[in-house]
């Protein structure tokens, strides 16, 4: 994929990640192993965004934890600005960590309601050590104001707080310790309407100012086409199309990206009726589906579809799963 | 005549000394077999006004209205038992999140037949086959099957067309759908609409959509109102208020939406955040957000006013065209 963004040097570079849970199916059954992700490789180039999209049980919440170290993945290779992630121990693991933050979709659910603004930003320098109090609560009065918040909000606790006034204290807690990548899981779809332009545009400011790279996941595809570099689409655990978002969009070339993006309602009043969308639900995860994951669903499936799983390969200068791109 | 016919709906909580309003001023003209969609962010109030209309509000709710008409009906003025017998027969509604509709207790088929034994006298085997056609109408693969299924072995879609299959069991007049696809995956959420706009279609009901997902409702509703703290903002054809909004609320949620931006620039945020119920600004409630805000706008709310295709609550309406301030 380091052709596709030559100019930036990676600041997160994963290996065919895999993420297998067990499944407990009662006390005399064997557990079934469910595939969360199955050999994804990404890569986030310093100060851009890559975006990762798809149906929900498609893995990008397992691939966000991954890469936030909250989870070890079952194998594959993880690469945080060229150092081994998964060997690092002692202070170069907590080092690592500083430099992945995450911020999340429920800013009312992930912010403690008993801390004060203050106290919530303050968190991670004090777990980090290594400032004194006052450069600790200089550090957060610098923060407060990038994120547009004023002094006075330092006290205030999340309940005393507008819904956008809360995701800003969500932002401000993870870029306080200045990361490299910051994991953005939905981070404005539960703000009002009205607001969300607000925090986008925080966090696009913040990017500029801040050289940090995004790892955007969102369903949100206009969201993702107005902001993000490079774009991941997975299904059931595994990559179907990945690449420049301006090659993605402009031209999907698997039957999967082509249906998420038709699949949006788009702003025309009374518009003739989009093309019609895939029939049926994701499959399960714990049984999915011989061949391509997707032929069940896919308009263009024919008889290899069912039976060779399709293999991740260049193509029109993105990587695209399918047996078919060619002819889409 | 209308099927709906709301003017001067009020809800109000709290203490009556000093009373919240939730909804003001609420007006809604709904024709038999239209679409309409109602526009709101969280708070907004377009659900309340929703619950009061079916009857479902608590009891610390206070609702008055100059009109409250359904088809001939005088909601006001009917008895509780009346209004719940309208329920579920005349009009119905689906919620936004379908697995938590449903009780988890009872089998699907159970839930569906419920409905059919509340409203008409049907025997066991009529009221099994109303519910397995009806399944199959909402287009579940397997319906026979599905009968006996329980709600935590069916996907949120699958849910959702059963709480859709339950709203129509009794082939209601009105649908009102709140949110029906905010829980929902895309590519599911244009199943769930397709199949709403096919059975409108179909059966000739109409369908009152409520949404925060202006592009949503602006490609399925003819007409369409948009709240803003309590009260209706504006109201026309669907066409023109997104082709040209008067009210700068409706304008700015417009011009916020990610894809009328290109790469690289800037949203165009609205500053501020929405008023909660008991703090909202005297004058028109959008003035400390409104970019074209002026001293009167602070001092004298504004009325909704009749204004070319439709209506609006606005002391200086928007010009057509014109650049945003």
């Amino acid at each position: 994929m380091t052709q596709l963004l030559p100019t930036a040097p990676a600041v997160l570079q994963a290996r065919r990640l895999c993420r297998v849970y067990p499944v407990g199916r009662g006390p005399f059954r064997r557990p079934a192993l469910l595939r969360a992700l199955d050999e994804v490789s990404l890569e986030v180039a310093a100060g851009r965004t890559t975006a990762v999209v798809g149906e929900s049980g498609c893995g990008k919440s397992t691939l966000a934890r991954l890469v936030a170290m909250i989870e070890t993945p079952s194998a594959g290779a993880l690469e945080i600005d060229g150092i081994d992630a998964l060997a690092a121990r002692g202070s170069r693991r907590r080092d690592l960590r500083a430099a992945v933050q995450m911020v999340f979709q429920n800013p009312y659910a992930s912010l403690d309601p008993r801390k004060n603004v203050r106290r919530l930003v303050e968190e991670p320098l004090l777990i980090q050590g290594r400032l004194t109090r006052a450069e600790r609560h200089e550090a957060v009065a610098a923060m407060l104001q990038q994120v547009g918040l004023r002094a006075g909000h330092a006290l205030r606790y999340p309940h005393q707080l507008s819904g956008g006034e809360r995701q800003r204290v969500a932002i401000a807690r993870a870029l306080v310790l200045r990361p490299r990548l910051v994991v953005a899981d939905e981070p404005t779809s539960a703000l009002d309407l009205s607001v969300q332009a607000q925090v986008l545009n925080l966090l696009l400011d913040l990017q500029l100012a801040a050289d940090v790279a995004y790892l955007l996941i969102s369903h949100d595809l206009p969201l993702v086409r107005l902001i993000a570099d490079a774009v991941l689409v997975l299904y059931l655990g595994r990559t179907a199309e990945q690449g420049a978002a301006d090659a993605i969009f402009e031209r999907p070339l698997h039957p999967y990206t082509r249906a998420l993006l038709a699949a949006g309602p788009r702003l025309e009043a009374m518009a003739p009726r989009r093309q019609l969308p895939p029939p049926g639900e994701p499959p399960s995860p714990l049984e999915p589906p011989p061949g391509c994951a997707f032929h069940p669903r896919c308009r263009y499936a024919t008889a290899i579809c069912a039976v060779q799983r399709p293999l991740l390969r260049p193509l029109a200068g993105r990587l695209v799963a399918c047996h078919h791109a060619e002819v889409i | 005549m209308p099927l709906l016919d709301i003017e001067g709906l009020r809800v109000d909580f709290g203490d009556r000394g000093r009373p919240l309003a939730a909804v003001e001023e609420f007006d809604l003209r709904l024709d038999v077999g239209a679409v309409r969609g109602l526009v709101g962010e969280s708070g907004s109030g377009k659900s309340v006004a929703m619950l009061a209309l079916m009857g479902l509000l608590g009891p610390d709710a206070r609702i008055a209205a100059d009109r409250l008409h359904f088809g001939d009906a005088d909601l006001l003025a009917l008895s509780r038992g009346a209004r719940r017998g309208l329920l579920g027969r005349e009009m119905a509604m689906v919620f936004q999140d379908p697995i938590a509709s449903l009780d988890p207790c009872f089998r699907i088929g159970a839930q569906i037949e419920e409905t059919i034994a509340r409203h008409e006298r049907l025997g066991r085997s009529a009221r099994r086959e109303r519910a397995l056609e009806l399944l199959r109408s909402v287009g579940i693969p397997a319906p026979a099957s599905r009968l006996a299924a329980w709600p935590h072995q069916l996907s949120g879609g699958m849910c959702q067309r059963v709480m859709i299959a339950i709203a129509l069991a009794c082939r209601p007049r009105l649908l009102i759908a709140d949110e029906p696809t905010t829980a929902l995956d895309v590519t599911v959420q244009a199943q769930i609409m397709g199949l709403l706009l096919d059975l409108q279609r179909r059966t000739g009901m109409a369908l009152l959509l409520v949404s925060h997902d202006l592009p949503l409702i602006a490609e399925t509703a003819q007409r369409t109102s948009v709240m803003y703290a309590g009260r209706i903002v504006e109201e026309r054809p669907t066409a023109s208020l997104v082709a040209r909004p008067r009210h700068p609320y409706t304008r700015a949620l417009l011009d916020a939406l990610p894809e009328r931006h290109r790469r690289g620039e800037r949203l165009a945020a609205i500053h501020g955040s929405v008023p909660t119920p008991g703090a909202r600004p005297a004058g028109c409630a959008f003035h400390p957000r409104c970019p074209w805000a002026r001293p009167r706008c602070a001092d004298e709310a504004p009325a909704l006013l009749a204004d070319g295709d439709g209506s609006v609550r606005c002391h200086f309406p928007l010009d057509p065209g014109a650049a945003s301030g």
